[in-house]
């Protein structure tokens, strides 16, 4: 293989993990994790959408589902534009927390949710490198949430540095500070771009939770979770998840959350709504 | 390679903040008065409470424990549920035995009765004794009531299957009543965590105030759903006192209920 070269997989498939063990698969997944991108792409319906997003995750690609094999062909054409476009291979987010602090977590949650806490390989013994594979000419958002040790008020201290890093080279660098303070008005306030994607990764996990709760016939927790999604869809401006959701169930008031199950869904829109469920909205300035 | 030394002690190459701890040095620029970082520093950021005999408390402004600001007139702190009329925080003044077991014949006739509660459901100062002083103390029974679960319409929230009844015993002059909240530094003496858990129910939801002739008032501190008093429609005004006569019951959450019962 060239080193150099941008490696990437697309997988299409219109069936699911049948005759494999499942540890034999988790353990084929976690020998190519690193070594290629791929995109995960499920035709017709009888695929497993946790599967395929499995795949997906591991391996920094997309997933989505192709509901009509007819539109194979300018799925595919989109894919290979995408994957054209990207410039750099192996790209890493680079993070330094200081002594005694703790990484919570590290998430990319636009264009899509990934949580990249569990990919962390130390650099040295304060630094992480986490993986975010090849890239073009794009912008991505992530969530951090780093724990400090206690400081008196006043106080002002770096949190986090955060790089990016391509071929050891750092290209770009953003810097996390913690300050103390005793007014009540600033420790309270929440940043816009944190509450908005805090309810985002909220949405896909309502979402998620409901489909699971409806297909395992709880009606009562599925129409809560659900409920849920249509108000955090409906209030981020997140269209394209509030007219999923629509397919799956009756919206009387979006504001509130009050919906009822549809009786009778397409299993292709049951399976958009989840795959595409982890899909965000950028934050409005 | 050039380092700077830090505040700390650290030799840093970097020469904006301390590679090893953070600590800001003389090449960073000065941070601007904007929002405190990352969400996980906000608790770190969270002034320490201070304990009975702390500060006085300010006119108006803020809690003198826990530096939250001050609703208007409110009686109690709405976070940490400071009195701010008594100057005293809402922990349980309570002759807790330090030793293995309580004396028994503190627990005898007032303690926690039956098998009807396990170890766990009690808080250990609200279980540990019957008797304060020379009071007998009001006991309070908490249940799961599907009536006015049903009434409360709380989609949400499911009625719990199986909630075996949970008994408390009134020993404080001041009683806090909700779910415990580690991050807001909220300890409720009458904690009500834990399964089958109503989570309609506020870290701080009432506060259960003894009075001259032992019995007790309820005042709502300013909780998310209210307290409905008996079989009253609306729920209790915020931060006025209600006192409570035996056999009264106090309907919290989505589907809690709490019986009181005098001694």
């Amino acid at each position: 293989m060239r080193p150099q070269a941008i490696h990437h997989a697309i997988l299409l498939t219109d069936g699911k993990d049948e005759s494999e063990r499942r540890e034999d698969f988790q353990a084929a997944l976690a020998a190519c994790e690193g070594r290629f991108q791929c995109d995960c792409r499920g035709v017709g319906t009888n695929w497993t959408v946790s599967e395929l997003r499995a795949v997906a995750t591991t391996l920094l690609g997309t997933v989505d589902i192709i509901a009509q094999p007819a539109d194979m062909a300018a799925d595919f054409r989109a894919m290979i534009d995408a994957a054209m476009s990207k410039a750099v291979n192996q790209v890493a987010l680079r993070l330094w927390t200081p002594q005694a602090a703790t990484v919570k977590f590290v998430k990319q949650v636009s264009p899509t949710i990934e949580d990249l806490t569990a990919k962390a390989t130390p650099v040295n013994p304060l630094t992480a490198d986490y993986p975010t594979g090849a890239w073009g000419q794009e912008s991505r958002d992530y969530h951090l949430c780093i724990s400090v040790q206690p400081a008196a008020v006043g106080n002002e201290m770096l949190a986090g540095r955060v790089s990016l890093v391509v071929d050891t080279e750092v290209v770009s660098q953003a810097l996390v500070k913690a300050v103390w303070t005793d007014d009540a008005a600033l420790s309270t306030r929440i940043n816009n771009a944190v509450a908005h994607y805090t309810g985002q990764a909220e949405l896909a996990q309502v979402i998620q939770e409901g489909l699971e709760a409806r297909k395992a016939g709880d009606e009562t927790a599925a129409t809560a979770k659900l409920g849920r999604a249509v108000q955090l869809a409906a209030a981020s401006g997140n269209e394209a998840t509030t007219s999923l959701l629509a397919k799956v169930v009756e919206v009387d008031d979006a504001a509130t959350g009050k919906v009822r199950l549809r009786r009778a869904v397409d299993d292709a829109d049951e399976m958009a709504l989840d795959t595409r469920s982890t899909k965000t909205t950028r934050v409005k300035p | 390679m050039a380092t700077v030394a830090c505040p700390n002690g650290h030799e840093s190459t970097t020469t904006d903040y301390c590679d090893q701890c953070g600590a800001r040095l003389d090449g960073a620029p000065v941070a601007p008065a904007g929002p405190p970082g990352p969400p996980g520093s906000g608790a770190s950021a969270e002034a320490t409470p201070t304990g009975p005999g702390g500060p006085e408390p300010t006119a108006g402004g803020r809690c003198p424990s826990c530096q939250s600001p001050r609703a208007g007139d409110e009686l109690f702190c709405e976070v940490c549920g400071y009195d701010f009329a008594a100057g005293t925080l809402p922990s349980a003044p309570v002759v807790v035995p330090a030793s293995p077991a309580p004396p028994a014949s503190a627990v005898s006739g007032f303690g926690v009765s039956g098998s009807a509660v396990s170890g766990s459901a009690v808080s250990g100062s609200a279980a540990a004794s019957g008797v304060v002083g020379d009071l007998p103390a009001w006991q309070v029974v908490v249940s799961a009531d599907r009536a006015y679960y049903d009434r409360n319409e709380a989609d949400d929230i499911a009625f719990p299957v199986n909630c075996p009844e949970r008994r408390f015993t009134l020993n404080a002059a001041e009683v806090l009543v909700g779910r415990r909240s580690e991050s807001r530094g909220i300890r409720p003496q009458l904690d009500l965590t834990g399964a089958p858990e109503d989570t309609g129910i506020s870290h701080a939801q009432a506060i259960l105030r003894r009075s001259a002739d032992g019995s007790y008032v309820v005042i709502d501190p300013g909780s998310t759903n209210g307290v409905v008093h008996n079989d009253d429609d609306d729920p209790l005004a915020a931060n006025v006192a209600t006192p409570l006569a035996d056999g009264d019951r106090l309907y919290i959450g989505a589907w809690t209920k709490l019986v009181f019962h005098a001694p």
